[in-house]
């Protein structure tokens, strides 16, 4: 991370947010005050084992789980203390989402299915833009198949397509090429990366695969909850080196 | 696999509950119908071994069969001589011999001066008998009313009017106007007295006195020396009623009137039962949409389940053993809740009849085993027929299936079905076609076969509902140019053409039945309002309200009276011509035409003389007679003839013959009027006219001055209690069909909890979710509405073509009642969707979005 970039400009900035589950005796800690920042135009992959909270991270982060303390700030606004409607109007606007499975609606061609958060929302998506990412995506013969019809891979890439149409500010991707084979799973990464060198967008992505996590600009470790690592301009060895460091100590399962 | 069958409705129990409680509601309408039936036979006996004397003696007319109960004219006009009574007593075996009165027009007025349920079922009135075993009617408070002066009433008559014992009350009388006697008892009468209106009750001379006079009676009642038979007094009274001129009499012992009391009662409730299961079979139809939605939504969530289970070594018998083992059991749950609601039904279908005026015997509460049998057959059948297909699915389930992450049931092609729908509406319509074309007097043929031609339409369009549902979805679906809430709603609604239209044929069937009834009963409302339109041209009709013949003092009162141009009265009487009972009109020729428009189509009514009669074309034609020809005919005083002068055109209910006072007063008519007409002498006098007309009748009890609008208001309000009677029964079936949109919601939002998650991920409100459950609702309740109000269109316009020979030859459509269904069926399925969408919009995202 660069030590120019002030929490304005940062896409997204987490100060020691917590995440408890039950309470008492039961209480597990998920998150246990993790600070972050990511700067606009980065590529940031989160790594961890099993029942690290990777998950819950990028899920508060995202505004779809709440958290129990801390403060996060998504493009300068905070989002814990915010409604649903709000939230959902933020994610809506401002988020774009790429889960590992069941990412379409079945009902909707993937036009349809890409240009969904801006119909939700009534507002006209941008032409010119729209087609950018279509050709970025290379669906564009593909565009009024329904997902059934489309491969895997082809289902990941109109999610991307649909996270990227809206510009929104930042892109969280959870574990999204985890169903994929390694070719299609390229194609995803490949793609991802593009949008931030050549479109400048800003996405986060858990994952565990090394090597899906060497197309990030960064890596971030968690364990237990506790941001751990950090490392910058991955190659799959160096990710896969620190994974193990990870993995040793405490063997988790999920 | 029984244990197995038994944990899944564990585990969804919630999600079963509402299958459950449509089926339970139908067993509870069917077995409350059979249980207030059975519990009423088990006090059969005491129903119909109730007092009675052992042999009665009534007047009846030639027209009459000797040992019927009832009479071809108002049966309180025939007397007997009261000197008869001696006679008849003085028959050897004979303990006692009474005369009574019994008449219909007592007239019970309350306490704001208005005649008592004036609408409805007559006004009787009855002597007192005081003789122990020989009346059904007994006292149950205070005591036996004596002399002019007292009453008793029976106890329904008491509470209408809020009276008691000791009060004074005023009833209007034949003789003697309105009297106020006081209250001595409240009497109470058993089934075979009678249903509903009230009942008064005075000793015998009184009754003679306003009713009669002290020579006459209505009827002789005996009760028989012990060890006398009744058989045996019957034949010495029928040789006493010969000898002592009693002209034709009906000679009836205590064991016919019992058997007849029996065999009307019987068949009375049969109807009864008939009609209500019949309502209550149609919703248990209704629920089996819900129960094939509802298994196949569940094996479709449990595929993986019930693959892993064949993966394990289950084979498919097994498979499709323990699905029809959970419907068995869903059923049997039905069945004992149903049950338990029948009990409620039973009693509020006692209530019902209660509030008729008759005291039902304190029957036990009666469950026969065939109640119980019925109860679990229809639940189990039911549930078990209906769970057959979605579990011979289940049973193809692969093993591999257990492997998959997304396991996806294969549509099947709704093409089956099309055809096989569309067959069924191809046979339909020349059945229709035919109905049309049957000959006009085989009303019964036509409507049988239009009837036919119904169920097939009905059966053939939910068939062909999913198609239809898939092409209209699709092009409304493909209309939105943005996938908003509405388009993704129209297409989660098209998404499973056929659990959508199974939840919309649920809705269509009760629809369809209901706009037909009220086509044809607007159509017969309006059919009777056109020809009460046609044929009356009198400016008033001066009738009873209960429908009795008028005195013809009634007549006398208002003849001269002012500002009327012609006031002329009507009587008729009946006759029988080749076994068939016709009615003949007498007629004042010279005023007649004034007051109703007989279409003279030959001859003239002027023409009618002594003997003479005129006769509506279509019975001329069943006569096979013309002008010039002679009837031979039975009249109510032997047989005779009449000989036909002229030929008219029959309107509704104006038909039969027309003959003049003298003719029908030589043929055995009473002295009493059907009705009297009156026409204004100008137009401007017709309110006073009406005013003075009220006046001279206000102090006649029961007597009415309509015009044709009261006339029509009164038939309006007939109509208007027989369809909410309808749209009451047919409501069961119309709420289980509303029960199944929220249960068939339920489960697809259940179903698609994760692409609903998605959808709140990118940034759908909770707002927008509930909109897009609530707009598939209404999406599923349009088509369901429409279609049904369709068919029903389409079949109450057919069988009011097919009755139209049977008086309903006006077609009259109530299209702003027809909107009003429309209106209401898809509001009812919004509202049936509300909960499964909040449920729906309350999901939690990550649950739905967590692939762990």
């Amino acid at each position: 991370m660069s030590d120019d970039s002030s929490t304005r400009s940062a896409a997204i900035s987490a100060v020691d947010v917590s995440k408890i589950y039950g309470n008492g005796d039961t209480a597990v800690v998920a998150l246990a005050g993790v600070s972050l920042e990511v700067p606009r135009g980065q590529f940031a992959a989160v790594m961890g084992p099993s029942g690290s909270g990777k998950s819950t991270l990028m899920h508060c982060l995202a505004g779809l789980d709440s958290t129990t303390s801390g403060s996060i700030r998504l493009d300068g606004t905070e989002i814990t203390d915010l409604s649903d409607n709000k939230l959902t109007q933020l994610r809506r606007d401002q988020v774009g989402f790429i889960f590992q499975s069941f990412n379409l609606i079945p009902t909707l061609n993937a036009l349809e299915n890409i240009k969904l958060p801006m119909d939700i929302a009534g507002q006209k998506p941008d032409q010119a833009w729209l087609d950018t990412v279509i050709d970025t995506v290379g669906l564009r013969d593909r565009l009024t198949h329904r997902p059934s019809e489309l491969s895997g891979g082809q289902q990941q890439r109109v999610a991307a397509a649909r996270a990227l149409a809206s510009r929104p500010t930042i892109i969280f991707a959870d574990e999204p090429t985890g169903n994929l084979d390694s070719k299609s799973g390229g194609e995803v990464l490949g793609f991802l990366r593009r949008s931030v060198d050549e479109l400048g967008q800003t996405i986060v992505m858990v994952t565990h695969e090394a090597t899906a996590a060497s197309y990030a600009d960064r890596v971030i470790f968690l364990a237990d909850g506790f941001l751990v690592d950090e490392l910058f301009d991955p190659t799959p060895e160096r990710v896969f080196d620190r994974m193990k460091v990870l993995d040793s100590p405490t063997k988790t399962t999920g | 696999m029984f244990t197995a069958a038994f944990r899944n409705i564990i585990a969804h129990r919630l999600r079963l509950a509402l299958t459950t409680l449509t089926v339970a509601l139908g067993i509870a309408f069917v077995t409350g119908t059979n249980i207030f039936t059975d519990s009423l036979q088990s006090s059969f006996d005491s129903i119909v071994a109730q007092p009675r004397a052992d042999v009665t003696l009534a007047p009846r007319t030639e027209l009459d069969a000797p040992d019927d109960g009832s009479t071809a004219v108002d049966s309180s006009a025939l007397v007997l001589p009261a000197t008869a009574i001696d006679a008849i007593g003085a028959i050897p075996g004979v303990a006692t011999a009474f005369g009574r009165v019994i008449s219909d027009d007592a007239f019970v007025l309350g306490p704001d001066g208005e005649i008592l349920g004036p609408e409805g079922p007559p006004a009787r009135v009855a002597s007192w008998v005081g003789i122990e075993g020989a009346s059904p009617l007994s006292i149950t408070e205070g005591s036996a009313p004596v002399g002019p002066d007292q009453v008793a009433v029976l106890v329904a008559t008491a509470d209408e009017g809020g009276f008691a014992v000791g009060d004074q009350i005023s009833i209007a009388t034949r003789n003697s106007g309105v009297i106020t006697p006081t209250i001595s008892g409240l009497v109470a009468r058993t089934l075979s007295g009678g249903l509903g209106g009230t009942l008064v009750v005075f000793d015998l001379p009184t009754a003679q006195q306003f009713y009669l006079n002290s020579d006459s009676v209505n009827l002789i009642g005996v009760m028989a020396d012990p060890g006398i038979s009744q058989d045996s007094l019957a034949a010495a009274m029928t040789e006493v009623a010969a000898a002592e001129n009693l002209g034709p009499v009906s000679i009836r012992t205590g064991q016919q009137s019992s058997d007849e009391a029996a065999t009307r009662i019987e068949e009375g409730f049969r109807f009864l039962n008939t009609f209500l299961l019949a309502f209550g079979f149609l919703a248990l139809f209704v629920a089996t949409f819900l129960i094939v939605n509802t298994f196949t939504m569940l094996i479709a969530q449990r595929t993986r389940e019930l693959a892993l289970l064949r993966a394990i070594g289950a084979s498919r018998r097994q498979v499709f053993g323990s699905v029809l083992i959970e419907a068995a059991l869903i059923g049997a749950m039905a069945a004992v809740i149903g049950l338990g609601g029948g009990v409620l039904v039973s009693f509020g279908l006692r209530a019902l009849v209660d509030r008729f005026g008759t005291t039902l015997p304190a029957a036990p509460l009666v469950i026969e085993p065939s109640t119980l049998i019925l109860a679990a057959a229809v639940g189990i059948g039911v549930t078990v027929l209906s769970a057959l297909g979605p579990a011979r699915r289940a049973a193809t389930i692969a093993p591999v299936a257990a492997m998959r992450a997304d396991t996806v049931i294969p549509v099947r092609s709704l093409r089956r079905s099309l055809i096989i729908g569309l067959t069924f509406i191809v046979i339909a319509i020349p059945l229709a076609v035919l109905s049309l074309n049957i000959a006009d007097d085989e009303p019964q043929q036509r409507a049988s076969v239009l009837g036919i031609s119904a169920v097939l339409a009905i059966i053939g369009t939910v068939l062909v509902t999913p198609s239809v549902a898939d092409v209209a979805f699709g092009v409304i679906g493909r209309s939105y140019r943005r996938s908003g809430v509405s388009k993704l709603a129209i297409e989660n609604a098209r998404r499973n053409p056929r659990r959508t239209s199974a939840t919309a044929s649920a809705l269509s069937i009760g629809l369809a039945l209901m706009t037909a009834v009220t086509v044809i009963g607007t159509s017969a409302r309006t059919s009777i309002g056109d020809v009460i339109e046609q044929t009356i041209g009198a400016d008033f009709v001066v009738t009873n309200s209960a429908f009795r013949p008028l005195d013809p003092s009634v007549f006398q009162a208002i003849k001269d009276v002012p500002g009327a141009d012609v006031v002329t009265y009507v009587r008729t009487v009946p006759l029988e011509v080749d076994d068939e009972r016709y009615t003949l009109t007498g007629v004042e020729p010279e005023y007649i035409s004034d007051v109703v428009d007989v279409r003279v189509v030959s001859g003239s009514i002027g023409d009618l003389a002594l003997g003479t009669a005129l006769v509506d074309a279509e019975t001329a034609d069943t006569l096979n007679v013309g002008p010039g020809d002679t009837v031979s005919a039975n009249f109510v005083n032997g047989p005779g003839s009449l000989r036909i002068v002229g030929i008219y055109e029959p309107i509704g209910f104006l038909q039969g013959f027309f003959a003049t006072m003298p003719t029908v007063m030589s043929i055995g008519a009473l002295e009493r009027d059907t009705a009297v007409y009156i026409t204004a002498a100008e137009t401007s006098g017709v309110e006073a006219l009406r005013t003075e007309l009220n006046d001279r009748v206000s102090a006649i009890p029961g007597v009415q001055v309509q015009d044709q609008a009261d006339i029509k208001r009164e038939i309006n309000q007939q109509f208007d209690v027989l369809f909410i009677f309808v749209y009451a029964l047919l409501g069961l079936s119309i709420l289980v069909a509303f029960l199944g949109i929220v249960n068939t919601l339920s489960l697809s939002v259940y179903e698609r909890f994760r692409e609903i998650g998605l959808l709140r991920a990118v940034g759908m409100t909770r707002r927008q979710i509930r909109r897009m459950i609530t707009t598939e609702a209404l999406w599923i309740a349009v088509l369901g509405t429409l279609l049904g109000t369709a068919i029903g269109l389409i079949y109450g316009t057919l069988f009011q073509r097919v009755l139209s020979t049977e008086g309903i030859d006006v077609l009259d459509i109530p299209w702003s009642q027809i909107l009003i269904f429309i209106a209401a069926g898809s509001i009812g399925g919004l509202i049936a969707s509300l909960w499964p969408a909040w449920r729906a919009s309350r999901m939690r995202i990550l649950s739905a979005i967590a692939t762990e």
